[in-house]
């Protein structure tokens, strides 16, 4: 235990510093990529001229709503859903490469002198849970300037307006948006347990493999509407607060904890086995 | 003591040690020597747990390094520098060594401060790792290895980038570690070194065992 808690205070002190730079890159697309949503939103609004009052709910939907559901079959164009993808893909770019870089370097050493693999890997584990944490705050100050820029009400039910403004409009659409709190509150899990994912993938095939794979897993769940693609449950576009048979976010989160789960138990268990032979660092930041 | 036995290790199917058996004794010095890529640095990585071998075993006092956690009461402290040492780039020597005796939490302070100073770092250098030279990082190597007077030793390449005097004061650091009872893997280019060293010396090529010496020197438990 002892070891395993000074792993992860050195990860703290130093890992996060690390990173720093990488959580203000998130916070600049964020607020970019809500920017560029918002402002379409507000535009079109003005232009149809329609009474809009917006909610908190509408501003999730202008950062996480991603795309309607696209048929393969049906024919049209995909509209590849950048502002969505630029947002996770950054929040993956934050914890993509250092445990690899510790492992190259002084984390070796950490783990001959703690004599426990598990000590370093339930370290980096809880180290990328807190940087998922830091990140779902700086999403919610986002969602947070752009609600209070907008004069919007602090509700998490998106209004119709809200949903169409947003591209969301389709056929199934509720006739009437529920609330996006169990949505809001599913980002955390679900963050962590791609992140997780990431992290078993980038110590056993490199940071750029792990990065591809997360992108496949995003990119996926634009792709097909399937309940067992981690990354339909991070489209709120596809909740079913917003469509009459969209993905329950109660079920996500416990698909979330499941993955999360299996990634910190298999992931630890396959670490334990894996070589550790000498990499490029020789240092760490 | 060390215990190494009929140990293989392949690598996407190549054998790249190959059933090495070699006993080494509490208090003793054994050399390792071959030229590169002989496996002496996959021997030392097998030796400290960084690396499963394939078929064999290894025991270090008696303690399997690849065995369940449940062994962890019997398991001898291990001190290594293999190949290139490595830090935190952003803090000095002395932090450095905290931030890793803070892990197991036996070495004191002065422990630490002990190390820095015998071989030739000033325990106060508020410099950063990041600013250190080779030869100073190589020093913080050996300081790291031996900061909680452990009870296995290895060292890679122990001189690699060192002064004279500073290859003079790692020589010494690894006699007194050895003095004071530690189990002593070295790996050395340096015939000169290794003969100054080592109480016997096994020769590596392309992954198994050629040849043994044992050199004219007291020492150990036998």
């Amino acid at each position: 235990m002892r070891s395993f808690l000074m792993i992860l205070r050195s990860d703290i002190k130093h890992g996060l510093k690390r990173v720093v730079l990488r959580h203000v890159l998130v916070f600049a697309v964020a607020l970019f990529a809500g920017y560029l949503t918002y402002a379409a939103v507000f535009t079109t609004a003005g232009y149809i001229a329609i009474d809009y009052k917006s909610t908190m709910g509408d501003m999730v939907l202008c950062l996480f709503g991603g795309i309607p559901v696209y048929s393969p079959s049906s024919g049209k164009e995909f509209e590849f859903p950048m502002v969505w993808i630029a947002i996770f893909v950054a929040a993956a770019y934050v914890t993509l490469d250092y445990p690899l870089h510790d492992l190259q370097g002084v984390g070796a050493t950490s783990i001959v002198i703690s004599g426990s693999r598990w000590s370093w890997w339930l370290s980096k584990c809880s180290w990328v849970i807190i940087n998922a944490c830091i990140i779902c705050v700086l999403w919610a100050i986002t969602i947070l300037i752009f609600t209070l820029i907008s004069g919007s009400s602090f509700d998490l039910t998106p209004t119709s307006e809200g949903v169409m403004l947003s591209g969301l409009r389709s056929i199934d659409n509720q006739p009437h948006p529920l609330s996006l709190g169990m949505y809001v509150l599913s980002l955390l899990p679900l963050l962590i347990s791609i992140l997780l994912i990431q992290l078993f993938v980038s110590l056993m095939a490199g940071p750029y493999v792990a990065l591809a794979a997360t992108l496949a897993i995003l990119f996926l769940s634009t792709f097909y509407m399937s309940p067992y693609l981690l990354g339909e449950y991070l489209l709120a576009g596809r909740n079913a607060a917003i469509l009459t048979n969209g993905v329950d976010s109660g079920i996500g989160i416990l698909f979330a904890l499941g993955v999360s789960t299996i990634s910190i138990l298999i992931g630890g268990m396959i670490f334990t086995h894996k070589d550790i032979l000498a990499g490029k660092a020789n240092g760490n930041d | 003591m060390i215990k190494i036995d009929n140990l293989t290790k392949s690598i996407r199917g190549t054998e790249i040690l190959k059933d090495i058996t070699i006993s080494m004794d509490k208090g003793r010095i054994t050399g390792l020597v071959g030229p590169n890529g002989s496996g002496k640095t996959m021997l030392m990585r097998a030796i400290v747990g960084l690396m499963r071998p394939s078929k064999g075993s290894i025991t270090l006092h008696g303690w399997n390094p690849y065995g369940p956690s449940k062994q962890e009461a019997a398991r001898p402290s291990i001190g290594m520098l293999l190949e290139g040492p490595a830090f935190v780039d952003g803090l000095s020597g002395l932090e450095n060594l905290k931030m890793l005796a803070s892990i197991r939490g036996t070495a004191q302070e002065d422990d630490l401060i002990g190390a820095l100073s015998s071989i030739g770092l000033d325990p106060k250098d508020k410099r950063k790792y990041r600013s250190y030279s080779l030869g100073m990082k190589q020093r913080l190597g050996l300081a790291c290895a031996v900061m909680e007077h452990p009870d296995i030793l290895v060292v890679d390449e122990p001189t690699n980038a060192l002064d004279v005097t500073g290859v003079r004061l790692a020589v010494d650091i690894i006699k007194q570690e050895a003095l004071r009872g530690a189990t002593v893997v070295v790996a050395c280019h340096d015939a000169s070194i290794m003969s100054e060293l080592a109480h016997e010396v096994w020769h590596l090529a392309e992954g198994h065992l050629e040849g043994h010496d044992v050199l004219d020197r007291e020492g150990g438990e036998q």
